[in-house]
């Protein structure tokens, strides 16, 4: 990076941050897509499943067709240059849009697979919300309106308080019984999976305990993300240690696909100091040069 | 989308939407309950059931797919077939002993390095946990299914 380019930036108020935040988020799913292009492309050779459930159905109502594996293949790709084009090119709302489209091709042969099922759901919705915002194309010195960020935030945030309210309405505050439900559901991965770091935690019963209670409480105080964002650096870095712990103990990874959009919470203190730490790369890069 | 009745209308469609499904506690792809891991459990209620490898050289291994989630579709339908009271034990058995050969078909789809010809047995073992402090599992077997007779010597 330029130090007039630093220098540029670092006078540059305000920022663009839709744009900021959609050029990450494409480029970060892209990365991940491509990880798992692969192993998809074996899950698909290797089908049919001997006990899987039917496929989740669009909206719950639109049952989509089943592809070839090359054909699926070829529509990852797609993908993951739609997601390039998105992030880099010169028209994303274009390229957001073909995303869009190729991710229900793509992911919809792919739902019942462990490493994709539910984990990507916030991705056709960030996409649809960055589609429709008007800041999509704009420069990125420019100000713009705010609500498309503030909508990806509401529904990232509905994503965690569902499972907090569905655990209330399943078992009530007994959900979290000393303990007990996650020493359960450690013991049943470690049963299924072997799962030895799961099975060390279930035999401390009073960390499950502090973790259950510690754990509904995390998802349920999502929303208040929206009413008070000086909270999200810790809300994230809640989120990130509880993802962090599911994938360790019971091999379950929400941080790929999921995880990657957290930082729409930090966006607003990220823009607010974006120009402060341009501006001292710029003075170090001058005492350098 | 600038028009703030268009945007307010967009926003209530998508945020209805995510509400729906969680109301509904129903998949709505790509709007889900996310009700995973709700039911309160304890450790003596949970069990599970998974497909065992018997070595002709007596060796035994569960089964491990690389597509971990198919042990847990097969504990499922294992459970479901085992507790379905319309089933008589015959059927049963035969809808188990189909599963299971299933089951070890696409294991071998899945990993090519499986040696068919090394297996002597399929298990479909229940697991359990015994709910003493020390929380071990406790195992039986549901099913035995030996790939060849008994009787049969392996060539020298």
């Amino acid at each position: 990076m330029s130090l007039d380019l630093l220098e540029r930036l670092a006078a540059t108020t305000p920022t663009n941050e839709v744009r900021l935040f959609a050029a990450y988020y494409c480029l970060a799913f892209a990365l991940q897509l491509a990880l798992g292009m692969r192993r998809h492309s074996r899950y698909l050779r290797v089908q049919p499943s001997p006990a899987g459930p039917p496929r989740p159905r669009l909206l719950g109502l639109l049952a989509l067709p089943t592809l070839a594996p090359r054909t699926t293949d070829a529509l990852g790709v797609g993908l993951l240059l739609a997601l390039l084009l998105a992030a880099l090119g010169p028209a994303p709302r274009l390229a957001t849009l073909i995303a869009l489209g190729l991710y229900f091709a793509y992911f919809s042969q792919l739902l019942n697979l462990g490493s994709v099922i539910r984990k990507t759901n916030t991705a056709p919705q960030v996409l649809l919300v960055l589609a429709a915002a008007p800041g999509l194309d704009a420069p990125l010195c420019s100000a713009n309106a705010s609500w498309p960020l503030d909508l990806i935030r509401a529904l990232v945030a509905l994503v965690y308080f569902a499972s907090g309210v569905a655990k209330l309405r399943a078992a009530g505050l007994g959900w979290v019984n000393h303990g007990r439900t996650l020493q359960a559901y450690l013991l049943e991965h470690w049963l299924l999976l072997d799962t030895q770091a799961g099975r060390r935690l279930a035999g401390r019963r009073r960390v499950c305990a502090a973790l259950s209670a510690a754990t509904l409480a995390w998802e349920l105080s999502a929303p208040l993300l929206l009413l008070a964002p000086s909270i999200a650096p810790a809300w994230v870095a809640c989120a990130l240690l509880f993802h962090a712990g599911t994938l360790v103990t019971m091999r379950i990874n929400y941080l790929k696909y999921t995880g990657i959009v957290l930082p729409v919470f930090l966006t607003a203190s990220l823009s607010e100091h974006l120009p402060r730490l341009a501006a001292r790369l710029a003075e170090l890069l001058s005492l350098l040069q | 989308m600038t028009d703030p009745v268009a945007v307010a209308l967009f926003a209530a469609a998508l945020l209805g939407l995510a509400l729906a499904a969680l109301v509904l506690d129903r998949d709505l792809w790509p709007f889900a309950p996310y009700s995973m891991f709700s039911r309160r459990h304890s450790p003596a209620e949970i069990h599970v059931f998974r497909l065992l490898f018997v070595c002709r050289d007596g060796a035994r291994a569960f089964w491990s797919p690389r597509f971990r989630y198919e042990a847990r579709y097969l504990s499922g339908e294992v459970a479901a077939i085992a507790s379905d009271p319309t089933l008589d034990p015959a059927t049963r058995r035969t809808a188990l002993i189909a599963l299971t050969l299933r089951a070890f078909a696409y294991a071998l789809r899945e990993d090519p390095g499986l040696d068919a010809a090394a297996i002597a047995e399929l298990v479909l073992v229940h697991r359990e946990i015994d709910d003493a402090p020390e929380l071990r599992s406790r195992d039986a077997p549901l099913l035995r299914l030996p790939l060849a007779p008994a009787s049969q010597e392996d060539p020298p």
